[in-house]
């Protein structure tokens, strides 16, 4: 019976690992919470931009069984009600043209072709709906909103990009302090002649060199390798990478001053990053969640980077475009930085 | 003229007085010794004066610099060889020595040549781009005490120096020591090992519970304890009882339990010898040893407090 023996310590053991019993039983308890909310409740209907150009009795009618299955916003202007697409505001806009009445006109769909999952829903329904109304198949006209080419890589190379520069700056950034701590080199480099400032200011440009490379690397490999396209200009790509890094390196500083072990360390940032990362839309598009969900999407870091990022990559927006998620990130990245700085031991 | 002078420095920690109102003056180019149990305030004493731990109260001028108004004039003066060995594994010796030097300012042609110098010092030339993660605990331990040496400070720190070392690796870092001493470098060395300050020191200061119960050259400090023997006792089981016995007796002047037995100061060993041995028996403790020695530091260090240095 000496297995049991041996099983018991191990469990003995394993029972007093505070960090093994958090990644065993809390984390996963955590992402079951955060998936489950993020999609549980009804599915909000999706919101579309109707344009109604003719005002037969067959148009009304057709109007109003969109209205049961979408969430209608009617506008009159077709030349805003695209601009709308075209900026990511709404998924779709569906125009019911003069002479819809009389001779079955055909109907236009424009779509933003960046949001594969949730335009195919429309796009489904929309053709169940012309059929329920007509009795017909009515062809459906449906045009991509900016008529260019999508690739996934344009949404997974910033997602990634900013998950991963937030779990280095980090992991890796807390374990580095936590090294150098345990070491005894950071009582070494303090018992130089240098200021507080300099030591800091280099460990926090290294970081944030690491941080650049891991972009370059990442950005390079999408351009290069996977052939993505940036639409907009990329030292928006550039700008907007820089505030994740130094968010990431702030985030890092911060926990290195707030949890004093490696495991702690890595498990603090993981509870961190990964809803973060989910809930932020870098791994799939938030607008599959239900509404109360998505708002708090809207304070997270992780969604004005990812919206900054996909912004300049597929809409070729320009600075004044992303200019309010850059001031968040901005600000985020200054909070933790200031609040890292502040926390910082430098006694033991 | 003296290269440190502390003026009642004190350090509080949570209401205890880890050390209390030290004085002390340590002349330029000499070997000065702290001596002391654990937690007698020989490492808090030596963070303060290498200005990484703010004093409570009191302050301390090295080489000319106030240690609170002018840290960096004094880090700059100093050198400090951490008891734990604190380097880079993923740096060679040569980077490690580089990256310390730089801090302290030493550049270009003079650095190499510091890092020569020193490599061969501790006879670490051949190794000198080897990462230090490569290296034996002696290996380490020996550029530990470069990386300390090299911006040429006029005043070296050492904690523990030789605490863990093998008596063959101990003789080695003497003799370093010794050859620093004769290259104008003064050193203050904490240690828990009475051989060691005997034969490095010029001068040693007993230190416990934060105060300086002596300071004087070791011979002094031996002759103090003046015409005394010490009957040293080699045996195991020892119970309090029988210490306290054993100080009841006429002559007795000290007795301590040590890790192997107990050490018992008296004017007469010869006289009350007997009554020793039979005092020991009476508590049915078999005793593997008896001798007769000459007064060390540690009977010197016993006799002020009544404790062993490893107590």
């Amino acid at each position: 019976m000496i297995f049991l023996t041996i099983a018991v310590k191990e469990l003995r053991l394993w029972m007093r690992d505070r960090h093994a019993l958090f990644f065993t039983f809390a984390l996963p308890l955590l992402f079951i919470t955060v998936f489950g909310l993020a999609f549980s409740g009804d599915m909000k209907k999706i919101n579309v931009l109707v344009v109604q150009e003719d005002n037969g009795s067959l148009a009304e009618n057709y109007v109003r069984a969109l209205s049961v299955v979408f969430d209608v916003t009617k506008v009159d202007n077709v030349a805003a009600a695209v601009k709308d697409v075209e900026d990511g505001e709404k998924v779709a806009t569906i125009i019911v043209p003069e002479g819809f009445s009389e001779n079955a006109a055909t109907v236009r769909l424009i779509y933003d072709e960046t949001k594969t999952e949730t335009y195919t829903i429309v796009r489904n329904i929309l053709e169940a709906v012309t059929l329920g109304v007509l009795g017909q198949e009515s062809p459906i006209k449906a045009e991509s909103v900016t008529g260019r080419q999508y690739s996934i890589f344009q949404f997974i190379v910033p997602g990634m990009a900013v998950m991963f520069i937030l779990m280095m700056g980090g992991i890796g950034g807390t374990e580095s302090t936590i090294e150098e701590r345990d070491k005894g080199t950071f009582k070494r480099n303090l018992l130089a002649p240098i200021g507080r400032a300099s030591y800091l200011s280099g460990i926090l440009l290294a970081r944030f060199l690491i941080g650049c490379m891991q972009l370059a690397v990442f950005f390079g490999a999408g351009i290069f390798i996977f052939g993505m396209v940036v639409e907009g200009s990329l030292l928006l790509v550039a700008l907007t990478g820089a505030l994740i890094i130094v968010f990431a390196v702030g985030l890092g500083l911060l926990v290195s001053s707030l949890v004093h072990s490696r495991d702690g360390a890595t498990g603090a940032v993981m509870a961190l990053v990964l809803p973060m990362s989910a809930l932020g839309g870098l791994w799939f598009s938030i607008e599959l969640m239900p509404g109360y969900m998505q708002s708090i999407a809207h304070v997270l870091p992780t969604y004005h980077a990812q919206n900054a990022f996909t912004g300049v990559i597929m809409r070729g927006k320009d600075l004044a475009a992303i200019a309010p998620s850059l001031l968040v990130l901005a600000g985020f990245a200054i909070a933790v930085l200031v609040a890292g700085l502040l926390l910082f031991k430098w006694e033991e | 003229m003296a290269i440190v002078e502390t003026r009642d420095l004190t350090k509080v920690f949570n209401g205890r007085k880890a050390v209390d109102r030290l004085n002390l003056t340590i002349e330029e180019g000499e070997i000065f010794g702290l001596l002391g149990p654990n937690g007698a305030g020989k490492t808090t004493t030596i963070a303060m004066l290498s200005t990484i731990l703010p004093p409570t109260g009191g302050t301390a001028i090295i080489s000319g610099y106030d240690i609170e108004r002018k840290p960096k004039e004094v880090r700059r003066a100093i050198g400090v060889v951490p008891q734990e060995v604190a380097l880079y594994d993923n740096l060679s010796a040569a980077e490690n020595l580089t990256y310390f030097g730089k801090l302290h300012g030493v550049d270009g042609k003079r650095l190499q040549k510091r890092i020569d110098k020193l490599l061969k010092l501790v006879q670490l030339n051949d190794r000198a781009n080897d990462r230090v993660k490569s290296f034996s605990s002696g290996m380490k331990d020996r550029l530990n005490l470069a990386v300390g040496l090299i911006h040429e400070p006029r005043l070296l720190f050492l904690d523990e120096p030789t605490t863990g070392l093998d008596p063959q690796a101990r003789l080695a870092v003497w003799e370093v020591i010794k050859q620093l001493q004769a290259d104008g470098v003064s050193i203050l060395l904490t240690t828990h090992y009475m051989e060691e300050a005997d034969h490095l020191c010029d001068r040693v200061a007993i230190m416990d519970n934060g105060k300086i119960i002596a300071c004087d050259p070791p011979a002094v400090l031996k002759q103090s304890i003046g015409k005394l023997e010490v009957i040293e006792v080699k045996a195991t089981g020892i119970p309090k009882a029988l210490l306290a016995k054993l100080r009841k007796l006429r002559g007795v002047k000290e007795v301590a339990q040590t890790s192997k037995g107990l050490r018992l100061i008296t004017l007469t060993a010869d006289a009350i010898i007997g009554q020793v041995v039979s005092s020991i028996t009476s508590k049915k403790v078999r005793i593997d040893s008896l001798n007769v020695v000459q007064p060390t530091l540690e009977d010197v260090f016993i006799k002020l407090t009544g404790k062993t240095l490893r107590d």
